[in-house]
């Protein structure tokens, strides 16, 4: 099962600044220092990044545990020793060697680690646990809270960026860090240290022409191409680098206006620094219940170290439901949340600790992803109890039905946690299995029935374009209502009852019918967008090379990807090319991102599971015998069929069992 | 290694093989003097722009080869950047609008009053105005066209205006009856045949007539696609012969396979396969109106007679559903089903 990354903490009672947890040791040393960062100071630096040879006593909690007692948990328990971390420990053990061999040698040829995954899933702690243990120095770059008047006068954040990247990667060996740029004399001591640069805040990207997000990219770029051997040039050893950590929270903001405003790697960065050789993306996952269950355990023995009562013991119910909210720092609070009862050592009395998970509900800030399965399940699922006093006329008998669901859609809706056009696309993505009946012929009917009925609701879905105008959001929001209105009408008009749901044979989706899967209709638009920009990448490099006459040259650029192209030459190209490496017996180095254009057969739902790690394309070519060529299509769907179970089989394991509706 | 679709494109009026009449009348026209806005439509794939830029060749002579790309910058009233690509010689411009979306006024209201508020630089042209080809057209908005038709008007002593577009029915009546209309139609069989062998001849390929015919066939008579296709087929077999196999593009292929599929099963299951394949095709981006279409085309000759004409009105239904609404995979789902029900109650 996806989850919904979007849910930002929306608890009240508490409310607790994310960001401080990253500030936590860099405030703790203020405080002791008693040393204000100057306001002028262009970069602002952690200073956590200590020698391994540093005690690192000022982190322990119980050093200072006055001014700590009102900090929050997640803060004064954050892990203090790789051992402690809560991530897996291969994902820490891949991190860590790749940092090892940037600095240290084996792997000079690498300059940018991309650590992407939801919030909360460990990644700034790993890195800067790690930064602590190799003794390496981190230099972190922050978002200026405004444009910064200088002497030279207005200096924009993405000019000051730049001059960012270029003092610490030109300079590399010059410590930057502290006063050391102001006072060049003090930094001769730790000129040999080693440093590592993280970047943690971005630019905007709402639009992938927005001058920032161009300028950053050109930064990060430059920083490759300066820094970065290319690699022909393996054999001599090149002198080394800093390396960049970039630390990526990718997040659908909002599920109906995903493909606007969401944040991504790939948004962020573009084909071109992903795909360059010195650039690692490491992919971090929400944390897995049982080493969660530890963490939070973890937590639990250092709050009663800490306080000097008896450790608190929240019930393994209640543990175990927090521990599946896969967000560690989330669950750390809502942990500390239910802690705060009458009595010091035990949990708050008024909530039923042992019952079943459905009684955290209520607190847990993640259960609105449960909610919408569980709107999704009463729909699909289409429980038919209460008589139904109104029957059509007798000349109608095909629309009588006897019963009808205790729920109303308008009582749905009002209950329904997330936003209606994701549901809606919910409930299109899970409604097919319950068409199940009898006859093919009632199967059907109530299928396409159902599919009607979605089209309908579609039709009358608000159109985000058009919205402009007095009122017009208010209207849109209601419009929103009727569109779902009527799918959730529909949808239940039209299922059989009761219903069975039945496993699809041989369908993409293996495993229990009974899971319900988010929507891929919300996460097209990734795959969209990457291939948009990939197709502008292959016409900009056939553009470049001369390859492509000056008949093209006007129909390229833009936003939008051209249906001429796409539909016409690349398709051509690509066999054109195809046939002239085969004749030519060559390995076809320029046609992979071509391939990946116009080939078909790798599921939508691979991009759900882990990114582009299989490249089988590029062989290809040269591999199939010269008959195949006759079925390409069918040779794709074949060629994936293992991926595409490995994917599925992954997202089957995302999958919680609460998600499981049985009525 | 230009394609050969672009390589042998003709450059002059002379060169273009098909529509001889009509050449003969642009030459007239550019010869002329007195040239008027044109607005050049017809089936994409048959020359349109072919044929203007030769027109352009024949108004000011070779320099319209010369060409140049530069991307510009304009600002909208919101203070949004927009980079827009111009290709241009010293006598005549060509832009995309549509690329910039909504707002394309911007676009064509600048650069068109840039264009039109500065004379032709070089003194010796043999025309005193500058032409600006718009491409797509009929993608325009409503706006950008309102725009068009008073700069039309307001400049056109130094400036005249080409318009490209697929049909007319998108562009406003006022913009059409400022321009002459000329419409471009789809090479017929035997011309696309007549290019293929002209086109091979001078590579010195194995001209098989039977093969021709057949690329002419199957390219729907959009030249553009058979001259690809044709390169296509010679670049991956080493014996031509009657009977080579055209590959069809991959996307089409996938197509057809879903078409089988909704004819050989019913089944709810099979309707999540074909789901799948749905978001395969368009997350490719292949427009979902085009999947509609040519899903409904793959259809028609394998099933009954009597439901050719249902599963044509619902395509309609569907891909004007499609356009309306927002999510298109519910109205592909919806048009699958719809046809699977039909067969099976007929079965």
């Amino acid at each position: 099962m996806i989850r919904l990354a979007d849910q930002k903490p929306t608890i009240t009672s508490r409310p607790i600044p994310l960001r401080t947890a990253k500030r936590k040791v860099d405030t703790l040393i203020r405080e002791e220092e008693n040393d204000p960062p100057r306001a002028s100071q262009k970069f602002l630096k952690t200073r956590n990044g200590f020698k391994a040879s540093t005690p690192a006593a000022s982190t322990q909690p119980s050093a200072k545990p006055e001014p700590e007692a009102s900090r929050p948990w997640m803060e004064r328990f954050a892990p203090v020793s790789i051992s402690e971390l809560a991530v897996h420990k291969k994902k820490v053990d891949d991190v860590r060697s790749w940092i090892e061999g940037v600095v240290c040698g084996a792997r000079r040829n690498q300059r940018l680690l991309l650590l992407k995954g939801p919030a909360g899933s460990g990644k700034t702690t790993t890195v800067q646990l790690l930064a602590r243990v190799l003794g390496l120095r981190i230099n972190e770059w922050r978002n200026p809270t405004g444009t910064m008047q200088s002497d030279e006068g207005f200096v924009s954040m993405s000019a000051q960026f730049e001059d960012f990247m270029l003092r610490s990667g030109t300079f590399g060996t010059l410590d930057l860090v502290g006063d050391g740029s102001l006072n060049p004399k003090s930094s001769h001591s730790s000129e040999s240290e080693k440093r590592m640069i993280l970047i943690e805040e971005f630019p905007n990207t709402f639009s992938r022409t927005s001058p920032a997000l161009q300028s950053f990219r050109k930064a990060v770029q430059l920083y490759l191409e300066s820094s970065a051997p290319s690699p022909s040039s393996f054999s001599k050893a090149p002198k080394p680098a800093t390396p960049i950590v970039m630390i990526i929270s990718e997040t659908l903001l909002s599920t109906s206006t995903a493909a606007a405003d969401s944040f991504t790697a790939h948004r962020l960065l573009g084909p071109e620094i992903l795909g360059h050789h010195a650039v690692t993306t490491i992919e971090f996952r929400p944390i897995a219940p049982t080493i969660m269950a530890k963490g939070l355990n973890l937590v639990l023995e250092k709050e009663a170290r800490a306080s000097g009562g008896k450790k608190k013991n929240p019930g393994t119910a209640l543990l175990k439901s927090i521990a599946e909210i896969g967000d560690i720092r989330n669950a750390i609070s809502t942990l500390e949340f239910y802690s705060l009862g009458k009595g010091s050592s035990s949990f708050m009395p008024s909530l039923p600790l042992n019952k079943d998970a459905e009684g955290t509900t209520d607190v847990d800030i993640r259960s609105s992803t449960l909610d919408l399965f569980h709107a999704v399940g009463k729909v699909i699922y289409n429980k038919r109890t209460d008589p139904q006093a109104a029957q059509p006329p007798p000349h109608l008998p095909h629309l009588a039905r006897p019963l009808k669901p205790p729920i109303t859609p308008d009582a749905l809706l009002t209950e329904l946690g997330a936003d209606t056009s994701t549901f809606v696309a919910t409930v299109h993505e899970n409604y097919v299995p319950s068409c199940k009946s009898f006859s093919a012929e009632d199967e059907l009917d109530s299928l396409c029935a159902c599919a009607d009925t979605l089209s309908d609701a579609d039709i009358l879905s608000p159109d985000r374009w058009s919205g402009n105008g007095v009122g017009a959001s208010a209207q849109a929001l209601r419009q929103e209502d009727l569109s779902a209105y009527v799918a959730i009408a529909g949808v239940s008009f039209n299922l059989p009852y009761p219903v069975k749901r039945a496993e699809p044979h041989g369908g993409y989706r293996k495993g229990n019918a009974n899971h319900i899967l988010y929507p891929i209709s919300l996460r097209v638009w990734r795959r969209v967008e990457e291939i948009g920009e990939m197709v502008e990448q292959v016409v900009a490099r056939m553009k470049g090379n001369g390859e492509w006459g000056v008949g093209l040259s006007g129909d390229a650029g833009g936003d939008r990807v051209k249906p001429e192209l796409i539909l016409e030459r690349l398709p051509y190209l690509a066999q054109i090319e195809r046939g002239r490496q085969r004749k030519a017996g060559g390995f076809p180095s320029s046609m992979t991102d071509l391939s990946k254009v116009v080939m078909f057969g790798r599921g939508i739902r691979e991009k759900g599971g882990d990114d582009d790690e299989d490249e089988p394309n590029g062989e290809q070519w040269t591999t199939d015998a010269p008959d195949d060529w006759r079925k390409p299509q069918k040779a794709g769907w074949v060629r994936s069929k293992g991926t595409v179970g490995k994917v599925t089989e992954k997202v089957d394991a995302l999958v919680l069992d609460d998600d499981d509706i049985e009525d | 290694m230009a394609l050969l679709v672009d390589k042998h494109r003709p450059r002059s009026l002379d060169a273009l093989t098909y529509h001889d009449e009509l050449s003969e009348r642009l030459r007239a026209l550019a010869q002329n003097g007195d040239f008027p806005h044109l607005l050049v439509y017809g089936p994409s794939g048959g020359g349109k722009k072919t044929r203007v830029i030769a027109t352009l060749k024949e108004l000011y002579g070779p320099g319209v080869d010369k060409i140049k790309i530069d991307a510009r910058v304009f600002q909208t009233t919101s203070n949004r950047k927009l980079e827009f690509n111009i290709v241009s010689s010293i006598y005549h411009l060509e832009i995309t609008p549509s690329d910039v979306g909504n707002y394309d006024r911007v676009v064509i209201q600048d650069l068109l009053k840039e264009v039109a508020q500065t004379q032709q630089v070089d003194q010796s042209a043999k025309q005193k105005f500058k032409v600006v080809v718009i491409n797509e057209a009929d993608h325009l908005t409503r706006d950008a066209q309102a725009a068009l038709r008073r700069t039309m008007e307001k400049y056109s002593p130094n400036m005249r205006l080409i318009l490209l577009a697929n049909s007319t029915s998108n562009i406003i009546a006022p913009i059409r009856s400022r321009t002459l209309l000329v419409r471009v139609a789809a090479p017929s069989e035997e011309e696309i045949c007549q290019v293929l062998e002209s086109v091979g001849a001078a590579e010195k390929l194995k001209h098989v007539d039977a093969l021709n015919k057949r690329i002419a066939q199957e390219s729907g008579r959009n030249l553009r696609r058979a001259l690809l296709m044709f390169e296509a087929v010679y670049a991956q077999n080493e014996n031509i012969n009657a009977n080579t196999l055209i590959p069809p593009p991959d996307w089409e292929a996938l197509i057809a396979q879903i078409a089988d599929e909704i004819i050989q099963e019913h089944t709810p299951a099979k309707i999540l396969q074909i789901r799948e394949k749905m978001y395969d095709l368009l997350s490719h981006c292949i427009p979902a109106s085009t999947i509609i279409k040519t899903l409904a085309f793959k259809l028609v000759p394998k099933i009954s007679v009597n439901l050719k004409s249902e599963v044509i009105k619902w395509s309609a239904f569907y891909d004007h559903r499609i356009r309306m609404g927002s999510k298109v995979i519910f109205h592909l789902e919806a048009f699958v089903a719809k046809v699977m029900r039909m067969l099976e109650r007929q079965a």
